[in-house]
């Protein structure tokens, strides 16, 4: 499946200055990418131009040739995130069958996956009825479900438990459909050699590089010449080399302390 | 499918039932034993029954609307998505959800009308039946139909176009028009030509003629005027029905995702 997106910017309130996307230029296909970057970057509203959950200020966002204003029935794409789920104010288990026929799918498939989990005692919950990581697990389930070509993952790991976290991440690795993972937490990231890496902050995307170079990317305030990438944000401009510089990548839990660290 | 979930959902709501059946109870209690206070006479306390059961029949209906106007202004981030991303069709969104919603009145409906029975007939020791209780189903599912169109216009409109700050006084529209119309109906009596326009007197006046047997007078209240032509309220409320199914299908195709929390109040 192929995505595009041509200088989409998107901006929350028409009141403010600030853009939540600005001029975002990214092409994918058959590809797995995560986008890394701090708390409120950017990172679930680039996301949510692909599934037409955010309007569009200027720019244009494809996926598979279709344009996410107007697609209609391209079943083969899923996301997580907690919102496409309440349709209706159904229990877990309806909602699985709910989606199954929308999607024409099985519900055996992530009824098996809520069990695989230890999950099975949501089933007859509804949604408000679980808790928070418990949310998370259920769009999670869904989006890897149902044969999909594109998944589109936004902060999966979110309040999920350490040993479901690594139960995910086997499942994760395993699918062949294209994927986009958002996260701001890099410790996990080790697991997906060979998969495609992008910054975001502050609504801007840089990239694209790739995760098996993580451990070798640093991070330093200002401009520098050999620098790969360079991020220009509201607090300074900040480079992005390869095996030198002021502070390693990988040395930082997630790029929300990283940016305090090298500041 | 849908409509077989959105059904078992609405039917599982325990708000729906003690808004919709329980506080009715309550009303019918009112009208038998509070207000009924000089019935005496089987023929004429049929009238004062089949008012009383047009009027709580219109307010339950009404209740349904506001479960449903909820319903949908926490879909609306599903449905865009839906929409796009799945096999769900506006059309069939709107078709799934108006047929439970139908149901769902029906079955409240048969409530409604066991309990006027039984409060109605142990307050005058009269059976105090309806006369076409057939038809008095057929009016609650229909009443069903427009009140699930009236107020995914009401919700999808506000939630497309305007600030979602006002939602939980928009969810409650089809419930103070109800109130209105039917409450005004008993003290102020209203021209014919508004009786037939409103859709919400021609509920009223369709269910009053289903439990009385005969068309409803123009002033409901005290039984004068001209009788109403049962055809036209029909006719009035399917045109009704037939122009809020068009734009609930037009607005539906654009819903817009917005955040739950911009409904908020403080």
């Amino acid at each position: 499946m192929m995505i595009d997106l041509k200088d989409v910017t998107v901006k929350y309130d028409r009141r403010y200055t600030r853009y939540a996307l600005e001029h975002i230029n990214l092409s994918m296909k058959n590809e797995k990418v995560v986008v890394i970057g701090p708390n409120g970057s950017g990172k679930t509203t680039l996301l949510k131009v692909l599934t037409g959950l955010v309007h569009i200020e200027s720019g244009e966002a494809y996926v598979n040739g279709m344009d996410v204003r107007t697609i209609r029935g391209e079943t083969g794409v899923s996301t997580n995130m907690a919102e496409v789920y309440r349709i209706m104010g159904s229990t877990i288990r309806d909602l699985i069958r709910i989606y199954s026929d929308l999607k024409g799918g099985d519900s055996a498939g992530p009824e098996d996956i809520v069990y695989k989990f230890g999950l099975e005692t949501i089933l007859d919950k509804k949604i408000h009825q679980i808790s928070s990581g418990e949310q998370k697990m259920i769009g999670n389930i869904m989006s890897l479900s149902f044969n999909p070509s594109l998944i589109l993952m936004d902060e999966p790991f979110d309040n999920v438990d350490q040993a479901r976290r690594l139960k995910l991440l086997d499942m994760v690795e395993k699918t062949d459909a294209e994927m986009i993972i958002n996260t701001h937490e890099f410790d996990l990231l080790n697991r997906l050699q060979g998969w495609g890496l992008y910054f975001i902050i502050e609504g801007k995307v840089f990239g694209k590089f790739q995760v098996s170079q993580l451990k070798n990317l640093y991070i330093s305030r200002g401009e520098l010449s050999q620098s790969l990438a360079v991020m220009d944000t509201s607090f300074g401009k900040f480079s992005i080399t390869e095996n030198s510089g002021t502070v390693p990548i990988t040395s930082a839990r997630n790029l929300n302390s990283l940016f305090d660290e090298v500041a | 499918m849908l409509a077989r979930y959105y059904l078992k959902s609405l039917l599982s709501n325990k708000a729906l039932w003690g808004w919709g059946v329980g506080f009715m109870a309550f009303w019918l209690f009112m009208g038998s034993y509070v207000f009924g206070f000089n019935m005496v006479s089987k023929t004429e306390d049929l009238g004062y029954t089949s008012v009383w059961f047009s009027l709580i029949g219109l307010i339950s209906g009404s209740i349904i609307a506001t479960s449903v106007a909820y319903s949908i202004y926490y879909a609306n981030s599903s449905l865009a998505y839906g929409f796009r991303f799945t096999k769900l069709k506006p059309s069939s969104y709107i078709f799934s959800l108006m047929g439970s919603t139908s149901v769902a009145g029906g079955i409240i409906g048969s409530f409604i009308i066991a309990l006027t029975i039984l409060l109605f007939s142990s307050r005058t020791g009269f059976l105090i039946l309806p006369i076409y209780p057939e038809f008095s189903i057929l009016m609650f599912i229909i009443t069903g139909m427009f009140m699930f169109l009236l107020s995914a216009v009401l919700v999808i409109f506000a939630n497309n176009y305007t600030g979602l700050k006002s939602i939980s006084f928009i969810v409650f529209i089809p419930q103070l028009l109800s109130y209105l119309f039917g409450f005004s109906e008993l003290g102020i009596p209203l021209p014919s030509t508004v009786v037939y326009a409103s859709p919400f007197s021609d509920i009223t006046r369709l269910l009053f003629q289903t439990y009385y047997g005969k068309p409803s007078p123009l002033n409901i209240s005290n039984g004068t005027g001209p009788a109403l032509n049962p055809y036209i309220l029909v006719v009035s409320l399917l045109f009704w029905i037939v122009l809020l199914f068009v734009i609930a299908m037009f607005l539906v195709k654009r819903i817009r995702p917005r955040s739950i929390e911009e409904g908020r109040q403080v």
